[in-house]
């Protein structure tokens, strides 16, 4: 394109800011977002309260979206990502707010198909999978559960916890990660953001309806799939040659665990599973999903991988080392456990003892970060900090 | 008697989405799949569902008709597996719907059991753009029937967003 049609573009309008669809759907997101997390939203109609937890999650979700894409590197569109992260806030929160199961549901199945729509490596029906099948056994467990029938509520509440696993593209639903995609359109998206605030919330909006045999399938489905991503997450990134595939496995080994507390919570009804899995998953959106973010300059051979004081911080947080936000959520978890099934605590802390080393070489992929990157990645681990000393006043609000 | 008529035609406009790859079939397919739904709707006493539901169809459909290959492109070479999706998607629907659910809502649950799964098997089946945007906003109309008003406007406004969706693949950004 020659100077003269590009300042006439300019013009139009400017080629730094991000389309006016997607500034549109930014703004709109925002506002929906503020609705939800000042509790307005209520006021419009009781199918739109969310609860603390939910509102938490929003905040905590606002705040790490804003942290990764203000302090990222310099030569990525900062505007264009921040519409795209409002807009994903807005349907997170809208996420957080809804109580209907067909309409988080309905509004996975739109987030799939608006990330699905932008430009990346994947092809649009690999992107839309884990969205629609997510949105398909939310609905259909809903709907088996709702019958009246016994046989047909164990079923669905089957579908129900392999629909959560679906949204956050956790086995058997996993998806190829691309070192190459960029971030806003990538499977660690749902992993690391939509995943995280589904699994915050809607499991205390299904549970009251969820009855004697239902509930323990729910449960024991939540543990079994926890099991599973555990188990591959360590086990993959021993086998990991590239550091992308070793962060996402890392990714699954968390989410495994906080799985496993959900279902343990579920389960024996005691709040140490509960609390454990509240922690874990708040620390993906805070700390992890950030520091995978920074890491990506090295992730994508532009930087060399390091290993500096900052570095050595960081893989303690990832591996859940006092006094990081990891660890009251392993003992909780281990507590949960124990009440449970001992021999269970025996796994979890084997596979807890043999991830330590993969964090390591993590905290490595930050490489030398920038002053910008550098107060980000100071910012995170402040976060796990804070989660790491105080837990109750983080599982005091959503009154675990 | 009229539902079960309503939630065939609900059936058969998610089967034209399923089997169509052109823009016109696309949209018709949509604009059935969302009226018959809105009927089905009206039949339960909730008019503003109706509306909600059969208004996101016919819109989803109508700004679907402003991309992708022209004509209806119906039972085009290789849909043989899709067809056979749309046969066993209603049988299973009515197998699910009359022996292990039952009740009064049969017409409701076949429709959209059957619209869902075949929704889902053209989406996760690598469905192009257009056809693949088509079948979510299907997929969003028939979750909305089952929900309350909460859900009927998702899913009316999830059909109209997927429909305004270009059905043109972007240029790969790095």
């Amino acid at each position: 394109m020659s100077a003269a049609p590009q300042a006439a573009a300019g013009r139009a309008w400017p080629e730094s800011l991000p389309s006016p669809g997607l500034t549109a759907l930014g703004v709109a997101g925002a506002l929906v977002a503020l609705l939800v997390v000042a509790g307005w939203a209520a006021a419009i109609g009781p199918s739109l309260a969310a609860s603390p937890a939910g509102r938490l999650t929003v905040v905590a979700c606002g705040a790490s979206m804003l942290a990764a894409v203000g302090l990222a590197p310099p030569r990525i569109r900062r505007w264009d990502l921040l519409a795209s992260g409002a807009a994903a806030l807005g349907a997170l929160a809208a996420l957080a707010a809804l109580a209907d199961p067909y309409a988080t549901a309905i509004v996975l199945l739109l987030l799939g198909g608006l990330q699905a729509a932008r430009s990346g490596g994947r092809p649009f029906a690999l992107r839309m999978r884990g969205p629609t099948l997510a949105a398909l056994l939310v609905g259909a467990g809903w709907l088996l559960i709702r019958s009246g029938s016994l046989q047909m509520g164990r079923v669905g509440a089957l579908a129900l916890a392999l629909g959560i696993a679906a949204a956050a593209g956790l086995l058997p639903y996993a998806q190829e990660l691309d070192p190459d995609e960029p971030a806003a359109t990538s499977c660690i998206v749902w992993t690391g953001f939509f995943g995280p605030a589904l699994a915050l919330t809607l499991p205390s909006r299904l549970l009251p309806s969820l009855k004697g045999e239902a509930l323990i399938v729910f449960g024991l489905t939540l543990v079994g799939l926890g099991l599973l991503n555990l188990g591959w997450g360590v086990v993959a990134a021993w086998r990991a040659a590239e550091p992308t595939e070793a962060w996402r496995s890392s990714f699954l080994a968390e989410w495994g665990l906080a799985l496993t507390g959900l279902g343990l919570g579920v389960l024996t009804r005691q709040p140490a599973g509960l609390r454990a899995a509240y922690l874990l998953l708040l620390a993906i959106v805070v700390v992890r999903l950030p520091l995978y973010v920074w890491s990506r300059p090295v992730l994508r051979g532009r930087a060399r991988a390091r290993t500096g004081a900052l570095n050595i911080a960081v893989a303690l947080a990832l591996a859940g080392a006092a006094p990081f936000a990891g660890f009251p959520a392993r003992l909780d978890l281990l507590l949960a456990a124990s009440q449970a099934a001992w021999p269970l605590a025996l796994i979890l802390v084997v596979a807890m003892l043999a991830w330590i080393a993969h964090a390591f070489r993590l905290g490595r992929t930050l490489g030398a970060p920038s002053a910008r990157t550098g107060a980000g990645v100071a910012i995170a681990l402040a976060a796990s900090l804070a989660l790491g000393l105080a837990p109750s006043a983080f599982t005091g609000i959503a009154g675990l | 008697m009229a539902a079960l008529g309503l939630g065939l035609v609900a059936f058969i406009g998610g089967s034209v989405v399923a089997l169509a790859d052109g823009r016109l079939g696309l949209a018709v397919g949509l604009a059935l799949t969302g009226l018959a739904l809105g009927g089905l709707s009206l039949g339960a006493g909730d008019p503003g569902g109706a509306a909600l539901i059969g208004a996101g169809g016919v819109i989803s459909g109508g700004l679907r008709l402003r991309g992708g290959a022209a004509g209806w492109g119906l039972m085009r070479p290789g849909s043989t597996p899709r067809l056979v999706l749309c046969a066993v998607c209603l049988v299973l629907a009515l197998f699910v719907t009359l022996s292990l659910l039952g009740g009064q809502d049969a017409a409701r649950r076949l429709a959209v059991l059957s619209v869902a799964g075949i929704a889902t098997g053209r989406l996760t089946g690598w469905a192009p753009r257009g056809p693949g945007l088509a079948a979510a906003a299907a997929l969003a109309l028939a979750l909305a029937l089952l929900g309350g008003t909460a859900a009927q406007a998702a899913g009316a406004a999830a059909a109209i967003v997927l429909g305004a969706l270009p059905a043109a693949e972007p240029e790969p950004a790095r």
